[in-house]
């Protein structure tokens, strides 16, 4: 099989009418996320720092992210999302489906407050987007949520969350 | 049908699965993670309130099933016993709770259930130390197949996890990400899931009785593919077993059954994406899915290899051309009146002895001659006619009509689209299903597992050694002789050579297998085994 980012961004839309993706990980859609996230960035990661959280039950790795533009919610500067999961000494804790970051990646996140409060990244791996650039040096949003595969410009994406949101009345 | 197409047909036949293995860097070297098997694992389980399992529900036999299931098909083992703790931590005992509390709210957000898994560096390996499984206890879960995500099905996906093993990324094993909550398929595993399972907690047999295949994976026969999917199809049942290529473009597909098999690999550019099979375990590197998608020895005359017990066949070199065909099917489903298209999260299901109407869409399919689909394996015809087109939101699709026979084999095929220069697949999408569920002791709700309690049913039955090739494994042995009645199950097994019955596939097994049936949950119930004069064994219920 092969890529084509047109296709497969049509793929998106087609599947958003159609489907009904379940998992263990509970599918969101992109109206989901744009409605249910206290905010959502375009950002970069600066700084992923594994730690056992206040307890010393979990490894969350905290996630520092450099805001690039606030989408939705309060404008910022600076994002710290945490996550569980990472190395502390010779302990991994690994937990799969969650997202991992990694230093100098470029995202779409989707940000939301979980049960204990915690910063988290909305629906798992699905409030994660990663902004890649294609041939042409464009600017897209790629990831999976819970209408399937996302592909599609980044411009586009950022309108479509923002009319979603504002649909929601957010 | 067009000699390629033809020639995957009946070479590349494909219930496929897939796993993927778990790899850490330490040091310079690639390592998987994977429990001790030296004592049998512990596994504790919270049903306590507050929680949101349905009223009448079985979860403590859930669970103990999934776990069953896994430990009959490989060295590890399990005990159970109740929860002293309630919350997901490092605590060092491995727990499956459903207990609503703040911590597994926070734990399992986003997820109908979750698995933290630990490991430790011990001797240069990693070794994990404890694996906890949250049920979402914001979410309703339920046995009794109503009002709720059915446990079963959850904790079969989720013990993949527990395990160390990542996701699968062939559509319809159970270590499959994404299904439809309805499809309750994940409550049995797949050969795929059994490999897998197999390769981390080896038998003492497994290394003789098993082969392993490996390989490279080169853009233009030099340039080296890293996270490519490459998966072996064992031609004569078709079954699939996966790895994902790595530095240098190597591969390794271990615990293979022996049989000959073809290869080919694809990138990771949908129906199943990078993301979906790498949590970091491959690291920082990106997938390369800048390749097209071929068999080695070429998509006209793909090479079939043998694979021997105890051998690995190695060398396997496949070489697919760089770039983009444009020719990418990322979705099937079936279609109620072969016009109008619908799309599955996961695989289809066709019913043996039924016919339905295939949709295969994605990039490239409108390109694709009406005799350009093929779905693996004996016993599915695809129909050249009566061919229905569109487009779906912008991405074209075709509805195919296939039959399938009443003597398929049953499992995962993969469906194979050629539009001439070019082939794509969306490998394990199509499921061939029993047209008659196994009959009662094999399928119900609750896997009893027999063994350690039970003795080896070698010690109960002197049974002559295997004859042909004298590897009796996954897929081998003798067939079940009929499918009995509603309250009895025979098994011919003249030819084991010792050991156990594998009454998941009605087949015989190794005799490292604890004896695993399926049986009704109902413990008024009693289970009897007996030997006839014929070497039948009677099991009645």
């Amino acid at each position: 099989m092969h890529r084509s980012r047109r296709i497969i961004v049509a793929i998106a839309f087609a599947i958003t009418a159609s489907s009904v993706v379940a998992s263990t990980l509970l599918p969101l859609k992109l109206d989901d996320l744009a409605t249910r996230a206290e905010s959502i960035v375009v950002a970069t990661v600066a700084d992923v720092t594994p730690r056992f959280n206040d307890a010393h039950t979990l490894i969350v790795s905290d996630v520092s992210l450099a805001v690039d533009e606030t989408v939705a919610g309060a404008s910022v500067s600076y994002l710290t999302v945490s996550e569980y999961g990472g190395r502390v000494g010779d302990v991994e804790l690994v937990v799969p489906g969650l997202p991992r970051f990694e230093l100098g990646e470029r995202v779409v996140l989707f940000v939301c407050r979980d049960a204990l409060g915690l910063a988290r990244t909305c629906g798992a791996s699905q409030g994660r987007l990663r902004v890649v650039e294609d041939a042409g040096g464009a600017l897209r949003a790629v990831g999976m949520t819970g209408d399937g595969p996302v592909d599609e410009p980044l411009v586009s994406l950022k309108a479509r969350v923002r009319s979603l949101r504002a649909g929601a009345g957010r | 049908m067009r000699a390629r197409v033809w020639l995957v047909l009946v070479l590349a036949t494909c219930p496929a699965q897939a796993y993927s293995r778990p790899r850490f860097q330490i040091g310079p070297n690639v390592k998987q993670s994977r429990w001790p098997t030296t004592v049998a694992t512990l596994v504790t389980v919270n049903v306590e309130p507050p929680n949101s399992i349905v009223p009448g529900s079985q979860p403590l036999a859930a669970v103990r099933n999934a776990f069953e299931m896994r430990a009959a098909y490989s060295a590890i083992k399990f005990n159970f016993q109740p929860a002293i703790f309630e919350n997901v931590a490092h605590d060092g005992t491995s727990l499956v709770t459903f207990r609503d509390t703040l911590e597994n709210r926070s734990a399992a957000s986003g997820f109908g259930a979750a698995t933290f898994f630990w490991f430790t560096i011990s001797g240069g390996e990693p070794v994990v130390t404890e694996s906890d499984v949250v049920f979402n206890p914001a979410l309703p879960h339920t046995t009794t197949g109503a009002g709720g995500f059915d446990i079963e099905n959850l904790a079969g996906h989720e013990v993949t996890h527990f395990l160390s093993l990542e996701h699968s990324a062939v559509i319809g094993s159970t270590g499959f990400p994404n299904f439809d909550a309805a499809d309750l398929s994940r409550r049995s595993l797949e050969l795929d899931d059994l490999a897998g399972t197999e390769f981390l907690y080896p038998f003492v047999d497994t290394a003789v009785r098993t082969g392993r295949m490996s390989g490279t994976l080169l853009k233009g026969g030099t340039a080296a593919v890293f996270g490519g999917h490459v998966v072996a199809l064992r031609a004569s049942d078709g079954v699939a077993v996966s790895d994902v290529s790595v530095t240098g473009g190597q591969w390794r597909i271990d615990a293979l059954p022996p049989g000959t098999y073809t290869v080919y690999a694809e990138p990771f550019d949908g129906p199943c994406y990078p993301f979906m099979v790498d949590d970091g375990i491959y690291g920082s590197t990106a997938f390369d899915t800048s390749f097209l998608t071929q068999f080695a020895g070429g998509n006209d005359t793909p090479t079939v290899y043998a694979v021997s017990a105890g051998a690995e066949t190695a060398g396997v070199a496949i070489t697919p051309p760089s770039g983009s065909s444009g020719l990418n099917p990322t979705s099937l489903g079936l279609s109620a009146d072969g016009t109008t298209p619908a799309f599955a999260p996961a695989q289809v299901g066709v019913t043996q002895g039924t016919s339905a109407f295939l949709v295969v869409s994605g990039s490239g399919i409108a390109a694709v001659p009406n005799n350009g689909i093929a779905i693996s394996g004996p016993g599915v015809a695809v129909s050249a006619t009566g061919i229905a087109r569109g487009v779906n939101g912008g991405t074209p699709y075709m509805i195919v009509p296939v039959t399938v026979d009443a003597n398929a084999p049953p499992g995962l095929r993969s469906v194979f689209a050629d539009d001439g220069p070019n082939l794509g697949v969306v490998s394990g999408g199509f499921e061939v299903r029993r047209a008659a569920p196994l009959p009662g002791l094999l399928r119900n709700d609750a896997v009893f597992q027999l063994a350690p309690t039970t003795p080896a049913l070698s010690t109960i039955f002197p049974l002559r050694p295997v004859g042909a090739d004298g590897v009796p494994g996954i897929g081998e042995g003798i067939r079940r002789a009929d499918d009995g009645t509603s309250d009895d199950d025979d098994f011919y097994v003249p030819e084991i050579p010792s050991g156990y019955i594998d009454a998941d596939v009605g087949v015989a097994a190794d005799v490292t297998r604890p004896l695993v049936f399926y049986m009704l949950s109902d413990s008024a119930l009693t289970i009897r085994i007996e030997k006839t004069v014929s070497g039948r064994i009677q099991i009645t219920y």
